[in-house]
């Protein structure tokens, strides 16, 4: 390879401290007492404290917004997945008038703006009294979830050579057959990866969460840390302890499946 | 075992892409017919046709009594080797082979006979536990072979199964691939673009191009009595010299000229018809050099490749820098130098004549049988 010159490298050096520093500045705050916060700033922790992860857990009962994400992200990443896989795979492998259509129609569905959809959506689930419940958040979610997961199911799946499907046709299998013992096996790799996304996706979203929740008892983490609130104060370096909390989870999934992931995107693009 | 029958098939893409049209086949029961061609041509086509992984948009298909034109592959019971194996890469190499007969719901006692008895003759025991992923690329031949044999199907179907092979193995392959057949008495249908593979495995051989069936019989009768100029160029190696001349008759005579081409044959040999243009065709293997004052053909050699016992000689016809080419075997020990001048010999009875316009076989010439 190449040396680099020092440009490139200041460059690359300059973006991932852009990039690392607030989050950085986040954990280093959060482990600060509440007087140091509006202190002068200082890079390095002069005083280290876990009152607001404590009082985080204790007082705030935390663990209910971070159990709702899990159990609302969690109903809809399976059931994009494997509802998904079926359609996917009909739409990558299947010969049926009006595919292209559908694939488009499926990708402008995801292209809506969420805003533009929050009223009809909120005044539906009235109607079907979902408000404040994890169908009533579920559902939603697969607005915008399933049309990701299709398409990227769809690019595995025809990366798939066609012949492992056609030698298992002339060995007698059917389509279903086929599609759960040959393809499904075969594409592990790619429904990992399309589920830690759209994990990621529900997990960070916030505007039907904010819209769809009521109480406290079903906020999800984006949402309950938004609506921190004090008495007399904004309790910012509780803010800032669970918005440590809601990224570790996430960041570690990422870091464990990065090279999946980054293979996941970009398959299809290029052959081999 | 059966037999296939395809019946006036066509197959037209939505494309509009004509790649089969007025195909007429029949394979006997126990028969190895080869389909043969080149890319394009229709012949995978042809044998996908015959599998059900496509549906003919005319013409009715048969095996045995039974007319599977709409059957699905699943129920019509043959066995395809696909050019790149196709194994479940997920499956060891006993699944793989077990699978089909799985899917038919054999019971697992039977399956594993089965599986045994193909692992022994096919000398799969010691990778029956393997991934494909593991395997050499002539064991994997030998799985997907296997994966065929043990499910007794009605009948095989082979797609390239050798091109995958170097070369060495490919001809040893293809020698066991014919013992197979014998062994089995089993109905084949065997697609390559390898004349040479043509030739040595097929009964009977199906030259195919631009959809079309061409000729369709034994190997050897395509190679001494080609239908046409295209089944004349395309089988036997190295290719048929063709040439398109203008012909001079007198009386019952007629002199064929092209070029440095100049050869004076019987008139009878270019049929009824008393065109002035034919093309005449000969094989290298008939050509016979000899000295330039021995005959009226005169020719300057180009290039000599040695192939072992013979060479296969460039030849510029009237002269260095000539206007044509033509190509010659003759035996290593009587090579000439490049440079050379040569005369050219060929016998009339060793010629093919074929229609300038519809490129057919004139009846009358060669006849080397």
């Amino acid at each position: 390879m190449r040396r680099l010159g020092w440009i490139p490298i200041a460059m690359v050096a300059g973006l991932v401290l852009a990039t690392a520093f607030p989050f950085y500045w986040i954990i280093v705050s959060s482990l600060q007492p509440e007087s140091r916060l509006f202190d002068v700033p200082s890079l390095i922790p002069l005083e280290l404290v876990g009152e607001h992860y404590r009082a985080l857990f204790d007082e705030r009962d935390f663990w209910i917004p971070i159990r709702n994400s899990f159990i609302v992200a969690g109903a809809t990443t399976f059931l994009c997945v494997t509802l998904g896989a079926f359609a996917a795979y009909a739409l990558a492998r299947l010969r049926f008038r009006g595919k292209a259509l559908i694939l488009a129609f499926i990708l402008a569905v995801a292209m809506f703006p969420q805003i533009s959809i929050v009223s009809p959506l909120y005044l539906l689930l009235r109607e079907l009294r979902l408000i404040n419940t994890y169908p009533g958040l579920v559902l939603p979610y697969l607005t915008f979830a399933m049309p990701l997961t299709v398409w990227l199911l769809v690019g595995f799946f025809r990366q798939l050579p066609g012949e492992l499907e056609e030698a298992a046709l002339m060995d007698g299998a059917s389509r279903m057959r086929t599609f759960y013992e040959i393809i499904l096996p075969l594409s592990a790799p790619g429904l990992a990866t399309t589920a830690i996304l759209t994990f990621l996706y529900c997990w960070n979203e916030f505007l039907f969460a904010l819209s769809f929740t009521i109480g406290p008892e079903r906020y999800t983490v984006p949402v309950a840390i938004a609506l921190f609130r004090g008495q007399y104060q904004v309790p910012w370096g509780q803010i800032l302890a669970a918005a440590v909390v809601a990224t570790a989870p996430v960041a570690l999934l990422v870091l464990v499946f990065q090279r999946r992931i980054v293979q996941g995107l970009t398959s299809g693009a290029v052959k081999g | 075992m059966a037999s296939i029958r395809l019946e006036q098939v066509e197959k037209v893409y939505p494309n509009g892409h004509v790649a089969a049209r007025d195909l007429d086949l029949s394979i006997d029961d126990g028969e190895l017919l080869v389909l043969v061609g080149p890319s394009g041509s229709g012949k995978s086509t042809a044998m996908r046709m015959i599998a059900g992984l496509e549906t003919p948009t005319a013409g009715r298909i048969w095996i045995g009594e039974r007319d599977v034109t709409g059957v699905p592959p699943q129920e019509r019971d043959l066995a395809m080797v696909f050019q790149s194996y196709a194994l479940y890469p997920h499956k060891t190499v006993a699944e793989n082979l077990a699978f089909g007969l799985r899917m038919r719901r054999l019971a697992p006692a039977e399956i594993a006979e089965r599986v045994r008895k193909v692992s022994a003759a096919l000398d799969l025991d010691e990778l029956l536990e393997r991934k494909p992923a593991q395997l050499s690329g002539g064991q994997r031949q030998r799985v997907a072979l296997g994966r065929a044999i043990v499910r007794e199907p009605n009948a095989f179907l082979l797609d390239e199964p050798l091109s995958n092979l170097d070369p060495k193995l490919r001809v040893r392959t293809r020698a066991e691939l014919a013992r197979l057949h014998r062994r089995l008495e089993a109905t084949m249908v065997y697609v390559t673009h390898d004349q040479e593979e043509a030739m040595t495995l097929g009964d009977r051989v199906a030259v195919m191009n631009d959809a079309r069936v061409q000729q369709i019989g034994p190997p050897m009768e395509l190679y001494q009595r080609p239908a046409n100029i295209f089944v004349a160029g395309f089988m036997g190696s190295p290719e048929m010299n063709l040439y398109r001349c203008t012909a001079a008759r007198r009386d019952d005579r007629a002199l064929l000229t092209s070029g440095g081409f100049r050869l004076e044959v019987a008139a009878a040999h270019l049929g009824t018809d008393a065109s002035d243009a034919v093309v005449a065709g000969i094989r290298p293997q008939d050509v016979e050099l000899t000295t330039p004052d021995q005959t009226d053909m005169g020719a300057v050699v180009e290039l000599v490749e040695a192939l072992g016992n013979d060479a296969l000689v460039h030849l510029a016809l009237g002269g260095a820098g000539g206007a044509i080419d033509l190509r010659a075997i003759v035996p290593e020990d009587r090579r000439p130098r490049a440079g050379e001048s040569v005369g050219v010999r060929m016998r009339a009875e060793r010629l093919h004549f074929f229609d300038v316009t519809t490129g057919r076989r004139i009846q009358g010439s060669a006849s080397s049988v």
